[in-house]
């Protein structure tokens, strides 16, 4: 076990690097789960129809399928070179964006349709009533499994090692290969676990921010 | 003769093969209670969501202090600042405190200042009698609290016509008379107001006319004592005796 304390410092640097593209991947999951999440509670069938499809596709093929996709699939395609660490944001951000669409659909579909006529008889319209009125209240619902999709998103990241991007457990593993032992994974394992920990309890703790009134 | 707030002509409304709403015809002057009263499925919320485009309507013409109502038509946003409405389970914003309930609409639909927002929230909670519950949530205020809340949410847009939806159905008993108490001394402040209700004293006391509607049209209408009493139409006569 103490052969692998000099590359703590290693590991705690792979850790960040995969916080790193965990959050980036869960900002533009965000962004693409409001965008489609709001198409997908629209009228309009034909593009609900598209954001069904994008959904359905994302969630019932592996991530691992996915990644290797972008990052060999995507340049055959567009003639364009992806890093590994693109190929990989892509490919987390499209993953994580289908789970976030449907929390965000769930979400605003919890606020019932009173609302939206208590709104549209003060004369408020779509927009003014999804700011201020559904999505104050759609949150609830949306962020706890906002929470989880992050979580997969920090744990799904060590896919990405498959790709040749050197994150957390991609560090372990050549650490492992050098030292021949498996003690680094072991930390890998502590490390994820202090993550994933530490963003529930955060996500615990802005969820009750948005707690109000009686309830 | 006084201005006309609402002409509705020849109304119909069909929702697959049903019709709710058969050739409704009536007219509402500036400052008139009228009272709509009629068996459940007779038309009567139906009717109300018409005139504030809620609900779009087959045929004939309904028009709002000379506009004319079509609910998907971007004129509709001029005849709803014109017209509150109450519903009959409030349908307050939870997550908004009783004030914030008030000044939203004003401050978000009309683009007025956050202060005279606020000052419009004030006296209105005050009107209502509720002055110091501006902080409270929906979720903490009793069923007629909540509704007296509502009538203030919609006379914060200052609107020209106001419908009640069945304003005291979902309440306690003993929390209906405070609520038709703030509507006795709305309808007393001259508001031109349509109540679909089934509380035949508010109707006697406040109401200027009363329309009884029965499966989708207007089968009698006239006065309060008039109607009440001495109902025409056997169809009347038959609800009042089982209201009462």
């Amino acid at each position: 076990m103490e052969r692998v304390l000099p590359y703590l410092g290693l590991l705690v640097r792979g850790a960040l690097i995969t916080l790193e593209i965990s959050t980036l991947s869960l900002a533009c999951s965000l962004l693409i789960g409001v965008l489609v999440g709001l198409v997908a509670t629209s009228r309009a069938s034909a593009a609900r129809a598209a954001a069904r499809v994008y959904v359905e596709f994302v969630r019932s093929v592996p991530l691992l399928v996915q990644i290797f996709f972008v990052y060999y699939g995507l340049p055959l395609m567009f003639r364009l070179n992806l890093s590994p660490y693109q190929a990989a944001t892509i490919a987390l951000s499209l993953y994580g964006g289908a789970y976030m669409v449907e929390a965000v659909r769930s979400g605003i579909q919890s606020v019932g349709k009173l609302q939206w006529e208590a709104a549209r008889a003060l004369s408020l319209g779509y927009w003014r009533t999804m700011a201020h009125i559904v999505a104050p209240q759609a949150i609830r619902v949306t962020l706890p499994a906002a929470i989880g999709i992050f979580i997969s998103l920090l744990k799904g990241s060590s896919v990405a090692s498959i790709i040749g991007f050197v994150e957390l457990l991609q560090t372990a593993i050549n650490i492992r290969n050098s030292i021949f032992s498996l003690s680094p994974l072991f930390v890998a394992g502590v490390l994820y676990f202090l993550m994933c920990y530490g963003l529930s309890r955060f996500g615990g703790r802005v969820e009750a921010r948005f707690r109000y009134g009686a309830s | 003769m006084t201005a006309e707030m609402l002409a509705v002509d020849a109304v119909v409304k069909r929702y697959g093969p049903r019709t709710v709403l058969n050739g409704i015809s009536f007219r509402v002057a500036a400052g008139e209670v009228l009272v709509v009263i009629g068996p459940s499925g007779g038309g009567k919320s139906t009717l109300l969501r018409c005139i504030n485009g809620l609900e779009d309507f087959s045929a004939g013409r309904i028009a709002v202090d000379g506009l004319p109502v079509h609910a998907r038509s971007a004129g509709i946003w001029e005849v709803r600042k014109r017209v509150g409405m109450i519903f009959q389970h409030f349908n307050l914003f939870p997550h908004l405190t009783a004030r914030q309930n008030i000044e939203l609409a004003p401050r978000r639909a009309l683009g007025l200042p956050a202060a005279e927002c606020r000052a419009r929230a004030e006296a209105l909670l005050a009107r209502v009698g509720l002055a110091e519950f501006g902080g409270q949530y929906p979720g903490q205020l009793s069923g007629g609290q909540q509704q007296r809340v509502a009538i203030a949410r919609a006379l914060a847009m200052q609107p020209k016509l106001m419908l009640f939806d069945e304003p005291t159905s979902a309440l306690d008993p003993e929390t209906v008379g405070e609520v038709l108490a703030v509507m006795k001394e709305l309808a007393l402040g001259g508001m031109t107001m349509i109540v679909v209700t089934h509380e035949l004293n508010f109707a006697k006391e406040v109401g200027d006319r009363i329309l009884f509607m029965d499966a989708g049209v207007v089968a009698e209408e006239g006065p309060p004592e008039m109607l009440l009493s001495r109902p025409q139409n056997p169809r009347t006569r038959q609800f009042i005796q089982a209201v009462l």
